[in-house]
């Protein structure tokens, strides 16, 4: 696709990048975390001004600009209300290796939520899943307090 | 109301997937030259510099400091943009701001991005760390997402979807810059094409480029006088949604944010009719799928009706509204650049500089840009300052 | 601010990988370090600086380099510091000397290590030369360090 052959050597220099982070998760965050991992409940907020409730819970609603301060239990049920069957090779970033796929995702609304959460599906393949399938929260057993006590979601008859 | 400002002169570099005999600062050199070949004017003409990048696509923490000098930022009023995808019109929105503040006469906004050099999908995945991070799959998983609510909410196709590669992919061949040009490629080729993520085929998706693009902004006095024939701008509108991908309900069939962005940008023009009264249009598709979400988003056509208009070739080249005579982002995405090309792409058309992909007659150009999960821009230029 | 107390923090990670193209003007000047320990600048044509280490366009003309020189491997150290505090993202163990150094011949200086890491060994103005090293890759490290004469 270049317009020109290039004779001369042309040289690249290698990077290899590892930073670390610290974040504090802050007053919001720091509960949903806790009571997850000491009760295994999925918490959100709900806008005082619109009343939608928030999944993960925010301080403040973006579209009302409203602190939040009354919080609401959700799920652990909910709806499947997009997904996709990851099947590209990527570097996971926070280990710096593949992540394995295939892999199924999806955005979930959990039952007396408004907003979705965007995580892992047990079910991988997509003729399997639908927009509208019911799935439930699978927890780990030793929670510790991340978004990852949420195994993924499964699917369920009711 | 600002005051009046053109585009008068735009440069691209020929993008590919890799650009070994250069490194970042030297792209945006030939993009920044390029432009001012154009315009007729030397860098002393310049009062200030816009950059528009992608930091973390290759690791560099400024790219305005690595890259600045490429654009002639030296001892010059100079900012960087970055905001995601719309990077690239948000660079262009600011360098329309800068000269319709009354502040400044001239200014030049480069895009730029050089995908080769580091991960993009590694650095797309570096969103909140609390909770999208160790799940979401970077542009391509976020977007199959919302693509398999958008078809069972709009009865959108594959081989609709699989047309819109196609027309992007052959307008690319009219296209000297642009990076994927095939001109055979079928709807057959694109469906089996590997998936990436469901349903998203590897031909659906945009590549990724090296590349960059300048645009010179001028004041009407300076405009009227360079310019031949100057590309107006009449709107320019920003929205940004939530940034919690679950609280957007689905994305593609809703996009609130372009359509209020278009909803605004239409107002100040007076445009009822878009599709009839727009001559080109270079929207910032950066998948298949989307291009489809954004006709109805725009209004081109009613909700739902989007794929019929990608089976009726209305956006084809010889259609009632040509959609993407560059070919678009899904030929050609070096992303901090992709919405700066739409621009300048937009402006050529009305400048009369389009070469072989030049749409006749064009007065009125639509252009947009689309960023993270969904952030949109919108400008409107015009062959007429008012 | 003094009663907030910051309670939970997620530790975070990011391990990438890069690989930057140095480009046709920076490849030649690499090249000729590593196969012929020259260094070597290019001069402007409008303002005639020799910029080390070499660049394709001159970024206050804004006008494309055209003659390659060569300069060094003596200068004269511009400015330097000694560096006793330990960073993971450091390039060498502590304590570590680098200046800037302007080569003979050239109009623009160059940043590098200094192989004299005593304070009191060093001084503005000072002759250094460049040692390069045994084994050579193409890279900015194929000079090891400035060594004072």
């Amino acid at each position: 696709m270049r317009r020109e052959v290039q004779q001369e050597e042309l040289l690249r220099v290698p990077v290899h990048m590892k930073l670390h982070y610290r974040f504090p998760a802050g007053a919001h965050y720091e509960r949903f975390f806790k009571e997850m991992k000491e009760t295994g409940r999925i918490m959100g907020v709900r806008c005082p001004e619109c009343r939608r409730v928030l999944v993960p819970p925010r301080p403040v609603c973006g579209e009302c600009f409203a602190r939040t301060e009354e919080w609401v239990q959700v799920g652990p049920k909910g709806t499947v209300v997009a997904y996709t069957s990851i099947c590209f090779s990527f570097i996971d970033l926070t280990t710096g290796k593949p992540r394995p796929i295939p892999y199924g995702a999806g955005l979930i609304q959990l039952d007396g939520a408004y907003s979705a959460i965007n995580h892992i599906l047990e079910e991988g393949d997509p003729g399997k899943l639908y927009i509208g399938m019911r799935v439930e929260a699978v927890l780990k057993e030793k929670r510790e307090g991340n978004i990852g006590d949420i195994l993924y979601f499964k699917g369920i008859e009711e | 109301m600002g005051k009046r400002a053109a585009i008068i002169g735009t440069g691209q570099t020929n993008h590919c997937s890799s650009r070994e005999d250069v490194n970042e600062m030297e792209l945006v050199y030939e993009a920044a030259t390029a432009a001012l070949k154009d315009a007729e004017m030397t860098i002393k003409d310049i009062d200030a510099v816009v950059l528009a990048n992608m930091e973390l696509f290759e690791g560099r923490a400024l790219p305005d400091m690595w890259c600045g000098e490429g654009a002639g930022a030296f001892m010059k009023h100079a900012f960087k943009i970055s905001t995601g995808g719309t990077s690239g019109t948000s660079g262009a929105i600011s360098g329309y701001y800068h000269v319709a503040s009354g502040l400044f006469d001239r200014v030049m906004v480069v895009g730029f991005e050089k995908h080769s050099e580091g991960d993009a999908s590694g650095g797309m995945a570096l969103t909140d760390p609390f909770w999208d991070r160790h799940i979401a799959a970077a542009a391509i998983g976020n977007f199959a997402l919302s693509v398999s609510a958008y078809m069972a909410d709009r009865g959108v196709t594959e081989e609709q979807s699989a047309k819109v590669a196609v027309k992007a992919r052959r307008n690319a061949c009219n296209n000297p810059h642009a990076h994927l040009q095939m001109p055979d490629l079928t709807v057959k080729e694109v469906l089996e094409s590997p998936i990436l993520a469901y349903p998203v085929h590897r031909l659906e998706m945009c590549p990724q480029s090296d590349g960059a693009c300048a645009i010179i902004f001028a004041s009407e006095e300076i405009a009227k006088k360079r310019c031949p024939r100057p590309a107006w701008v009449r709107a320019a509108v920003t929205r940004h949604d939530h940034i919690y991908l679950g609280e957007v309900k689905n994305r593609l069939s809703t996009m609130r944010s372009l359509r209020e962005a278009a909803k605004a940008a239409y107002e100040i023009v007076g445009i009822k009719e878009p599709l009839k009264e727009f001559d080109v249009a270079e929207i910032y598709d950066p998948l298949t799928y989307a291009e489809i979400a954004w006709y109805e988003a725009l209004g081109f056509c009613k909700d739902g009706e989007g794929g019929m208009l990608i089976d009726g070739g209305v956006t084809q080249m010889d259609g009632e509204l040509p959609v993407n005579p560059s070919g678009g982002v899904i030929s050609t995405n070096p992303v901090g650049a992709s919405g700066t090309i739409r621009v300048a792409e937009g402006a050529l058309q009305i400048h009369g500089r389009g070469g072989k992909r030049q749409v006749p007659d064009v007065n009125l150009a639509l252009v947009t840009g689309y960023g993270v999960y969904c952030w949109s821009d919108v400008l409107i230029l015009s062959s007429k300052p008012y | 601010m003094s009663d907030h107390v910051e309670r939970m923090v997620l530790q975070g990670k990011v391990d990438m990988h890069f690989s930057y193209a140095a480009g046709k003007t920076a490849s030649r000047f690499f090249v000729e370090l590593r196969d012929r320990q020259r260094i070597m600048g290019k001069r402007c044509p409008l303002c005639q600086r020799v910029i080390v280490p070499a660049q394709l366009f001159c970024k206050e003309c804004f006008v494309e380099t055209d003659e390659w020189v060569e300069v060094g491997p003596e200068g004269t150290l511009v400015t330097f510091t000694v560096v006793y505090h330990k960073e993971n993202h450091h390039p060498k163990e502590a304590p570590l000397a680098y200046g800037i150094i302007k080569l003979d011949g050239a109009d623009t200086s160059i940043v590098h290590f200094l192989s004299e890491t005593e304070v009191t060994k060093l001084d503005h103005g000072m002759r250094v030369r460049a040692i390069f090293s045994e084994e050579r890759k193409g890279h900015i490290l194929d000079i090891e360090c400035f060594r004072p004469v």
